[in-house]
């Protein structure tokens, strides 16, 4: 393998790791990292949904569009691009994060969840691959959403870090601006909302995934479409790195249970757990990627 | 940009799920009051799921080029 290859990797063991010892230090059970569930959470703390058990503001997600975005910065690779049918985008995260909550998770959870013995999560795979499939079934046919043009100003990318760092204050202040209503920010009492790890952890593990994601372009959609399209298997090893790294650390921390019964946030009815994930993979492909960082508005548009 | 309106639909989108409950259920174990459920989507969430990826065929059906 070469040098590119054995970096994805290794990004992928620590990221795999990171995940688990986040779950450790209180995140919810096979959920250490899991870019739907902590959008979602975020959704909630902003008041935007009340579902009491899922609010919270996921330093991880924080961590994840700042450390991406300086990376960026700082490799010189930053660019406001935009205009490439950016309505449709909106809805298409919308529909995205249906098969998300539908599955119970985005395509990296269910990487930690058959790291963690999750049975579910495998036919959920099957269900993200042929999704990635048929996404590449348009691709070839001249699927297109449109090109992005880079802007005059560069301001239209920084919306997103500047946004994430006012929910970081928020977070870090404990303002609320509605005491009536108790929030926002809102927070769980209880469920999975109410199980997070110190901000500190979070916010810190939140920034070095952003950084190994940017580096590597890490991605788990592009992984499989890159396999299926040009047989290039070099995304898929930071899927790999991820299973692996997840896996050794559920074991060792006595966090392995295997089977389809008992697992912690799934369910088990598979027709579901296949659509769902099934519906994340064809967005994702049509999209261009699963935007794994949410910066990826900074470097591609 | 285009990835910042994908997360900001995926948020916006979480909103809306929560609030239509067409979010699953997860898993539970029996409890004195209640038997064991396997969990899963209701109607609504399925009606979403399958609606959802019928847009995506049209999108992707529409979007070719030429």
């Amino acid at each position: 393998m070469d040098r590119g290859k054995w970096l994805i990797l290794v990004s992928g063991l620590i990221i795999g790791a990171i995940a688990v010892t986040l779950v450790k230090l209180g995140n919810p059970p096979n959920m250490g990292f899991c870019i739907a569930c902590f959008e979602r959470d975020i959704a909630g703390a902003l008041g935007l949904h009340r579902a009491a058990v899922a609010q919270y503001m996921r330093p991880e997600i924080i961590g994840l569009v700042l450390g991406s975005a300086l990376t960026a910065l700082f490799a010189g690779e930053y660019r406001a691009r935009g205009g490439s049918a950016t309505l449709l985008r909106f809805f298409m995260g919308v529909f995205m994060m249906v098969g998300a909550l539908v599955f119970l998770g985005c395509p990296l959870r269910d990487i930690l969840r058959m790291a963690g013995g999750d049975y579910n999560a495998v036919v959920g795979l099957f269900g993200f691959i042929l999704g990635v499939g048929t996404g590449v079934f348009f691709l070839k046919q001249g699927f297109d959403l449109g090109r992005a043009k880079i802007s005059s100003s560069p301001l239209g990318g920084l919306i997103m870090p500047a946004l994430m760092l006012f929910f970081l204050y928020l977070l870090l202040k404990g303002t609320v601006f509605n005491p009536a209503d108790g929030g926002p920010l809102f927070f769980s009492q209880k469920g999975p909302g109410s199980m997070h790890a110190a901000i500190a952890f979070s916010l810190g593990a939140g920034l070095i995934v952003g950084f190994l994601a940017q580096r590597t372009r890490l991605c788990l959609s592009g992984g499989i479409r890159d396999f299926i399209l040009i047989r290039d298997n070099t995304l898929l090893l930071g899927f790999i790195g991820i299973f692996i790294g997840a896996l050794v650390l559920n074991i060792a921390f006595g966090l392995f249970k295997a089977g389809f019964a008992g697992q912690p946030i799934a369910h088990s009815n598979h027709i579901w757990n296949f659509l769902g994930l099934y519906l994340v993979g064809l967005t994702a492909t049509l999209l261009g990627g699963v935007p794994f960082t949410p910066a990826d508005s900074v470097r591609s548009g | 940009m285009d990835a910042a309106a994908v997360v900001i639909g995926m948020i916006v989108g979480a909103g809306v799920i929560h609030n239509f409950g067409l979010a699953s259920s997860a898993m539970a174990a029996a409890t004195a009051t209640a038997p064991a459920t396997i969990g899963g989507p209701n109607i609504f969430g399925q009606i979403a799921c399958v609606a959802g990826i019928l847009i995506m065929l049209v999108i992707g059906y529409t979007y070719r080029e030429e």
